[in-house]
């Protein structure tokens, strides 16, 4: 069986097999992970937050409430090509008062998507990142399928740091979701000459809305 | 004479050093020998030059021959037993004795004891000038515009950075200026630059784009294999820029022709 | 015994004449060189984090099997499906028949340098299957036909020019007929071409950078959005990787990224970051529905019993390849290699064996720039040295090389002999050079004197004219 051969060879190049006391310090690690030297941010997250998002291109307007969702998306959606082929909104942001003559995909990303409007777990002030976290009511092709993606970021879930999302998504009693995705700039690449090309497969444009705070 | 010529403990302290020549030294370039005797003669240490000595071990140890160079390491070891320093004008040889020789013997009864004994006591030449005797130069002069060359081993090996430019900056009339990419390699890398001429050819005319960009009229070097391959060059491209072993500007003893420069008339 | 085809030096000649790619790699140093000096200027403490990333690399492979199995374990509890594949061939035959009982004809692929390494695209393409790389630069390397010749950067030795003539080729197809003007158009005939491509694909596989054993999470890091269309978009999702990839916790990988993408493209993060755990869940309504790992051995777990297991610590950041001064003057290509480069030319002899890349150890100055700016302090220098003193013992070093060095040793330990050989050799050379004081050729030397005059002796030794001087006294 081509387990049992690679962990004999690990063993044996280990020289055994970790023995129960081991295993069980191995297990308190990875409970209580150790600190480590990483950035120390100063000052508040949500500025820290704007600020780095900002510098990677990322969009970022506050609103008060919810209230100012749909106007806000209105704006983003005005000027563009004829409405008629709808945009997508996660099922989070299904009941905060949409148009009744908007056409709504509330499901996931279509091959041909014009603007989505998803909802995030968390923010990272370290690297201006939004968290994204997979669930029935928050699609993540959402994230990457549109030219313009519109993120709902309430003020209250912005973290100074990885490590602090992590923890949270530790200790909310909630299962592993089957993806998170943290976006910390617009789609780029530079493959081609070294020449920096936004978008590549992503999203044209990303629009973070932080909420209150 | 140089001033402070001072031991760790703040005492003037008479030492016997050994000089460690190497191979190229020895064979290409004797001026840069009597160079390190003058400047650690000067610095209050008595100097002898063992015969016994030949070769520091690199070209096998980095050639794959891991046993030959033990063979001469502990050939080094022997030869060099009983002196205060081991000291020699080249990064690279004295990296192999400090940093090479306990890893090569650690594993071998009797001598594991007498390469960490040896290493402590290995120094490359201007590291040990600055770092251990506290040298300052009174009467070294130098006309003109110079650039430096680090050499790898002795920059990432040793450490060997500052010390050179601090004692060129006591050298009258000598105006230092800062090589783009001094710290990158030349190209000489031991056997790499005749198994892969054309490679090391191009890493070396990289570097004397950069030394012209300096404009100065000298380039100096604390290593002489890599002196040699940037001597050559500049020779083979009809450069006048004059290298020397910075150890010869710092001795007063760069009056004679430069390295690959005829005698003259 | 001896490898076919041109050697290093050949490909290397080959490479320094080439104007097009000396320009393209003539641009990696003020890009990725420069990138991550801001980065790591930016960042004081970056110097205690690589000892940090260090430790946690040496703590996981102290402990491998512990950590692959919980990995296993909770990649399992997630509905996942781990497969161990002893070898190249293996992991293939894994894939194929995962492909094949998804009935797969067309696969995305995001990048994953082990899938190179084990030869998958030709597997799949050997079943009739469409293997179609989402990674901007591997789709077009594979477009042409090429090789990567940089493990993060795909396409560094092509120019704009060469890749818009590519297009006017291969993307008529496609439906564009004129030629691109410049690199946002390029890519955005990428972007048409491969939306298409993701929502066709049935099997959709990915690397990863790292697998986090705390609860079975595989992570990706991209700019180009590539990785999660690929992954979440195909049926099944498959993730290829080396068993070495797996570090205990999300707060391991976040150390460990934060030295990744500065020391590969010194930025602070990657545009996504992506964490995959499993399929689908109930009530998701999008995702794959099967995700598999195939965790790769071939060569790895060799590497921990010795003296070479540091080279696990890789997190393949490419650092290395762009401040290595001989990588920088020939390229990539020119290792004839998966992995080019200083870690190339230590890990390619570790998963293929000496016969597969004789050469790569010899390529190299040992300068030690590579270790300097390794973030996991890789010590690359003493293995590449290493693995000449493996080769010396094994007979894979011979002729001039072999018995040059034999016979100076052999006068090194003989210093009576020795000095009196080099007094008359010497005493020939100071005389010979005397006028010019060098020489423009040399016998037995021509590797020198070839692109160098050769300085002249001065006539006599050191340690004659010592001895001479002491007579005097």
């Amino acid at each position: 069986m081509g387990r049992e051969a690679i962990l004999r060879r690990i063993r044996l190049a280990l020289g055994g097999a970790t023995g129960a006391d081991v295993a069980a310090q191995l297990s308190a690690r990875m409970l209580h992970p150790p600190p480590a030297p990483v950035p120390q941010g100063e000052g508040d997250v949500v500025a820290r937050f704007i600020a780095r998002a900002s510098a990677n291109l990322i969009a970022v307007e506050r609103i008060a409430s919810l209230a100012q969702l749909v106007p806000a998306v209105q704006s983003l959606l005005e000027g563009g090509e004829d409405d008629a082929r709808g945009i997508s909104v996660a099922p989070a942001l299904r009941h905060v008062g949409w148009p009744a003559d908007w056409a709504i995909n509330y499901g996931p990303g279509r091959i041909v998507e014009r603007l989505s409007v998803t909802e995030a777990f968390a923010g990272i002030a370290e690297t201006g990142s939004i968290v994204m976290r997979s669930a029935p009511e928050t699609p993540t092709s959402l994230n990457f399928l549109p030219d313009v993606h519109v993120v709902v970021l309430h003020a209250g879930d912005i973290l100074a740091r990885p490590e602090d999302v992590w923890h949270r998504m530790r200790t909310s009693g909630e299962a592993w979701p089957r993806t998170v995705n943290v976006i910390s700039g617009a789609s780029r690449t530079a493959d081609v000459g070294g020449v920096i090309v936004r978008p590549a497969h992503g999203p044209k444009r990303v629009h973070v809305l932080v909420v209150g705070g | 004479m140089t001033e402070g010529a001072k031991a760790a403990d703040g005492e003037a302290a008479p030492v016997r050093v050994g000089l460690l020549v190497t191979c190229l030294v020895d064979l290409f370039r004797p001026n840069v020998g009597f160079a390190a005797v003058k400047l650690l003669e000067d610095a209050g240490c008595t100097v002898e030059v063992p015969a016994g000595q030949v070769c520091c071990g690199q070209p096998a140890f980095n050639g794959g021959d891991a046993a030959a160079a033990r063979r001469i390491a502990k050939q080094v070891i022997r030869t060099f037993a009983g002196f205060d320093y081991v000291v020699g004008p080249s990064g690279s040889c004295l990296a192999m004795l400090r940093n090479d020789y306990p890893a090569l013997l650690a594993d071998e009864l009797g001598w594991a004891a007498r390469a960490q004994d040896l290493a402590a006591r290995s120094h490359e030449l201007m590291s040990f000038l600055v770092d251990v005797r506290g040298v300052h130069l009174r009467d070294a002069a130098y006309r003109g515009a110079v650039t430096y060359h680090d050499s790898c081993a002795g920059l990432r090996g040793l450490g060997i950075k500052a010390q050179p430019r601090q004692l060129l900056a006591e050298v009258d009339g000598l105006e230092l200026r800062e090589l783009q990419d001094a710290e990158t390699c030349c190209g000489f890398g031991g056997t790499f630059c005749v198994k892969y001429p054309d490679i090391s050819v191009r890493m070396v005319s990289d570097k004397i784009g950069n030394i012209d960009m300096t404009g100065a009229g000298t380039v100096l070097g604390g290593d002489l294999g890599c002196l040699l391959n940037i001597a050559g060059r500049l020779r083979r491209l009809g450069k006048t820029t004059r290298v020397f072993h910075a150890a010869e500007v710092l001795a007063g003893m760069a009056d004679g022709p430069g390295i690959g420069e005829p005698e003259k008339a | 015994m001896r490898a076919v085809g041109p050697s290093f030096g050949e490909r290397a000649a080959k490479a320094l004449a080439d104007a097009s790619l000396q320009r393209a790699i003539g641009d990696l140093k003020g890009g990725f060189v420069a990138a991550r000096a801001r980065a790591v200027a930016d960042f004081p403490a970056f110097e205690e984090m690589r000892e940090a990333g260090r430790a946690i690399k040496d703590h996981t492979l102290a402990n491998l099997d512990f950590y692959l199995e919980r990995y296993a374990a909770e990649v399992e509890r997630h509905g996942g499906h781990v497969h161990w594949a002893s070898d190249a061939e293996e992991a293939c035959r894994i894939v194929r028949e995962i492909c094949a009982r998804a009935g797969a004809r067309t696969v995305t692929k995001g990048k994953s340098m082990v899938s190179e390494e084990i030869g998958l695209n030709a597997a799949l393409e050997a079943d009739g299957i469409e293997v179609v790389e989402t990674d901007a630069g591997e789709y077009i390397v594979q477009l042409a036909g090429e090789a990567p010749s940089h493990i993060v950067m795909p396409t560094v030795h092509k120019t704009a020019d060469e890749i818009a003539d590519l297009f006017l080729d291969r993307h008529r197809a496609h439906g564009f007929e004129a030629r691109a003007r410049d690199a946002a158009e390029l890519i955005g005939q990428v972007r048409a071409v491969l939306r298409g491509k993701y929502f066709a694909a049935d099997v959709g596989i990915t690397g990863a950078n790292f697998l986090v054993a705390e609860n079975g999470a595989g992570v990706i890091v991209t700019n180009e959005g590539n990785g999660d269309l690929t992954s979440g978009l195909a049926r099944v999702h498959i993730v290829t990787a080396g068993i070495e990839k797996v570090v205990p916790t999300l707060d391991d990988a976040s150390l460990l990224l934060r030295l990744l993408t500065r020391s590969a493209l010194g930025m602070e993060a990657t545009s996504y970051t992506t964490y995959s755990i499993g399929p689908r869940r109930d009530g998701d309504i999008e995702g794959p529905e099967e995700y598999h790992v195939v965790l790769v051995d071939n060569g790895r777990s060799d590497m921990l019993a010795g003296p070479y297991r540091p080279m696990l610590r890789c997190i393949r950041c490419a650092a290395c390849l762009n401040h290595c001064p001989v990588y920088l003057a020939v390229g990539g290509h020119a290792y004839d290699a998966v992995y080019p480069g200083p870690m190339g030319a230590v890990l390619m002899p570790m998963i293929g064996g000496h016969e597969k890349a004789e050469e790569l150890p010899h390529a190299c100055t040992l300068n030690g720039r590579c270790e300097q700016v390794c973030p996991v302090k890789i010590p690359l220098p003493d293995l590449l040295r290493r693995l000449r003193h493996d080769q010396w013992e094994a007979g894979f070093i011979r002729g001039t090389a072999r018995w040059g060095i034999a016979a100076w040793s052999w006068l090194a330990t003989r210093p009576a002999l020795y000095h009196r050989l080099a007094r008359v050799v010497a005493a020939a050379g100071g005389y010979l050079g005397r006028s010019r004081g060098r020489f423009r050729y040399l016998p037995l030397a021509s590797g020198w004197t070839e692109g160098r005059d050769m300085p002249a002796p001065q006539g006599t030794t050191f340690q004659a004219a010592w001895a001479k001087r002491r007579e005097r006294r």
